[in-house]
């Protein structure tokens, strides 16, 4: 019998794939379908503050599809340049095989998974961690990382019960600005010890969520509920060896939630719920003797769209609350987000222009961010825009100007 | 009959006005009203079932052409008319499907539509209400492409006239509802056949804003159907060319197709 100190939850993928690789249908001989599509893409972004400084980057996104009778291959390999840096990066965005069958589908390898209705609004899209290293942030599906998981789909009707199993965590990247603007404010910089915030892999260590959903005559709707870990490390302050020492590390979070959204004529309204069980809060409450609280916390969203003329608008407003609340935390009880969204497409959809207005009261900023597309042909297309600060920011403001090549 | 915009019919429900199968056997005299021969034209038979592919293109008044191609499947439930359409070309739209599901008159209940958005890998549900917007940046509007309900609108015949060596008739076409996007629309229908060569759309100033032409029509399993037409917006210049290719009926569709799993799945 296998100790649990075996079960490492890379020997089970590895497993699993070869599992699935031997006993899946017959079907190499059988390539109904291959697609190999990409993107060459290049961005200039100017620092409105610092005047003349600006970076440029280049990426290379491939997309590859094979299909071998029920069996898909996706990969999604992307190569990066950053010519102020003269620094390049190649990654897998994507990498998986679907296996399809009767009542289930079955996705395994690096994968995004979007739950909920929010858009750009975290509430139960927790699946993927946040990277919120990239900014300007041109396509909203890059604030999220990929991971490794095991993904089934089981279909009852126009139901769909979902689990998904991430075997390795991994943390949020942070924003680096953030990080510099807001550190704990009372507590001096102390060091910091890493020891506890390297997440060993093993199967205890693993995430799983599931999901159960509807998307029918009316409305749909998503239940949801996860065991994950927090993809933001708690900062604990602990005295080692006399000295004042700053410990991150991530804890467990267990998330319940749903979503909701039906059409009322011409508006869609979206409803969205999660509540997270184990939250970790800096604190500079003296009772709270490691510089941390836990509690509980409720996010709630409500969002409508609405085409007005050739316009669409689009307005979410995002609560959070944090529960049995404690004066000392170093975020408010209350907290909202609220954004809204003006679009609107000219010449044939050749044309795009939206602005959006985001509020955060949490870092006590007001954003826009408006931004326009233009597709010179069905190759060529053009993206501008800029992230602006009109009260408060975090980050510098800026403008882009990217270039794209389809192929 | 559907209650309203049924959003994506495509072709053969782009010129859901003006084409119909052949009525073997049917008597059609000078005789008949507008209302009825209209009434012929919607009440033609669409198979249970139906698979196609479409292709559009936009032609600018520089005549620059940009292509889109799609692949349909359609159902009727009986209550329920179901069809899924899955964007193949080009390839920022690729991989994106949108679903729609329109209820009889007696449901009174808007149409459900969603689209699966690749990039966000998210099926949104969206509102069937924008039915003046354009479709994919072509010459038809949602409504265009849809259902329209026989008594939307008012039909007079104005006359009969050849057009090709075909006898047809000249039916115009009032809508009841006050601020509609067109004042009106003028089809020209084959006579016996129930079959439109041509439709054209009035603004709301009452000035011809497009012209729609049929190009090419054909039996397909006993039903005629449209493989080309060309919708031309005089105002501007800019055409759109739709053909269709590939059509089956009544090949079974499975139920299942119309579903967030085929969205995302893709074809």
């Amino acid at each position: 019998m296998l100790s649990r100190k075996k079960l490492d939850p890379r020997i089970i993928m590895a497993f699993i794939w070869s599992a699935l690789l031997v006993f899946s249908p017959p079907c190499a001989q059988q390539t109904a379908a291959a697609y190999l599509g990409g993107e060459l893409s290049t961005r200039y972004v100017v620092n409105l503050k610092e005047g003349d400084s600006y970076d440029a980057f280049s990426s290379l996104e491939l997309e590859l599809e094979s299909r071998f009778g029920p069996v898909d291959l996706y990969l999604n390999p992307v190569l990066t340049f950053n010519f102020q840096q003269s620094a390049g990066d190649a990654f897998l965005k994507e990498a998986y095989l679907d296996f399809y069958f009767a009542d289930f589908d079955l996705r395994v390898g690096k994968q995004l998974v979007t739950w909920g209705k929010a858009d750009g609004m975290v509430l139960t899209n927790m699946v993927n961690p946040l990277d919120l290293t990239e900014y300007p942030v041109v396509d909203f599906a890059d604030q999220f990382q990929s991971i490794n998981a095991v993904k089934i789909d089981y279909y009852l009707s126009s139901k769909l019960l979902e689990i998904i199993w991430v075997p390795e965590f991994e943390p949020a990247k942070m924003d680096p600005a953030l990080l510099q603007k807001h550190p704990a404010a009372t507590i001096p910089p102390p060091p910091k010890d890493l020891s506890r915030k390297e997440m060993k892999s093993s199967l205890e260590n693993s995430e799983i969520a599931l999901k159960y959903s509807s998307l029918g005559q009316g409305y749909d709707y998503e239940l949801v509920a996860g065991y994950f870990w927090d993809d933001e490390p708690t900062m604990h302050l602990e005295e080692k060896n006399g000295n004042l020492v700053m410990v991150p590390e991530h804890h467990r979070l267990t998330m319940v939630g749903g979503s909701l959204s039906t059409a009322l004529g011409p508006f869609v309204v979206r409803i969205e719920g999660a509540y997270l069980n184990g939250k970790y809060f800096g604190a500079s409450d003296p009772l709270a003797s490691d510089g941390t609280l836990q509690k509980d916390q409720v996010k709630f969203l409500l969002a409508g769209d609405y085409a007005l003329g050739d316009y669409l608008l689009s307005l979410q407003v995002m609560e959070e609350i944090i529960l049995d609340y404690e004066q000392g935390i170093n975020k408010e009880e209350y907290t909202e987000l609220v954004s809204l969204l003006i679009s609107r497409s000219f010449l044939r959809e050749t044309l795009s222009t939206e602005v959006t207005f985001y509020y955060d009261q949490a870092h006590e900023q007001l954003l826009v961010r408006p931004r326009i597309g233009y597709d010179l042909s069905d190759q060529v297309n053009f993206k501008g825009g800029a992230c602006y600060a009109l009260d408060g920011g975090v980050r510098d403001d800026v403008l882009f100007l990217q270039i794209n090549y389809l192929f | 009959m559907k209650t309203k915009v049924n959003f994506y019919w495509m072709l053969v429900l782009v010129l859901g006005l003006l084409v119909g199968p052949a009525l073997t056997g049917t008597v059609v005299g000078s005789e008949l009203s507008g209302r009825e021969i209209m009434e012929k034209v919607y009440n033609r038979d669409e198979g249970e079932d139906r698979i196609s592919t479409l292709r559009m293109v936009l032609v600018n008044k520089f005549g620059d052409q940009r292509s889109r191609e799609i692949k349909q499947f359609e159902k009727n439930f009986g209550p329920v008319e179901k069809k899924i359409m899955f964007f193949l070309s080009p390839r920022d739209v690729r991989n994106t499907s949108f679903m729609n599901w329109s209820y009889d008159k007696e449901r009174a209940h808007d149409d459900d539509q969603w689209i699966h958005l690749p990039a966000l890998r998210k099926v949104k549900r969206i509102s069937a209400e924008n039915r003046g917007d354009y479709f994919m940046g072509s010459d038809f509007t949602y409504d265009d492409l849809g259902d329209r309900g026989l008594d939307d609108d008012r039909h007079t015949l104005l006359k009969t006239e050849e057009i090709k060596g075909e006898t047809c008739y000249v039916v115009e076409s009032v809508p009841r509802e006050p601020n509609y996007m067109y004042a009106k629309t003028i089809s020209w229908v084959m006579k016996d056949k129930w079959i439109g060569v041509k439709k054209e759309f009035y603004d709301s100033a009452g000035k011809l804003l497009k012209v729609l032409s049929v190009k090419k029509y054909q039996e397909i399993q006993g039903i005629l159907t449209i493989l080309e037409a060309q919708m031309h917006n005089v105002q501007t210049g800019h055409k759109t060319i739709m053909e269709t290719s590939d059509v089956q009926y009544n090949t079974g569709v499975k139920d299942d197709l119309f579903s967030e799993r085929m969205m995302r799945r893709g074809l």
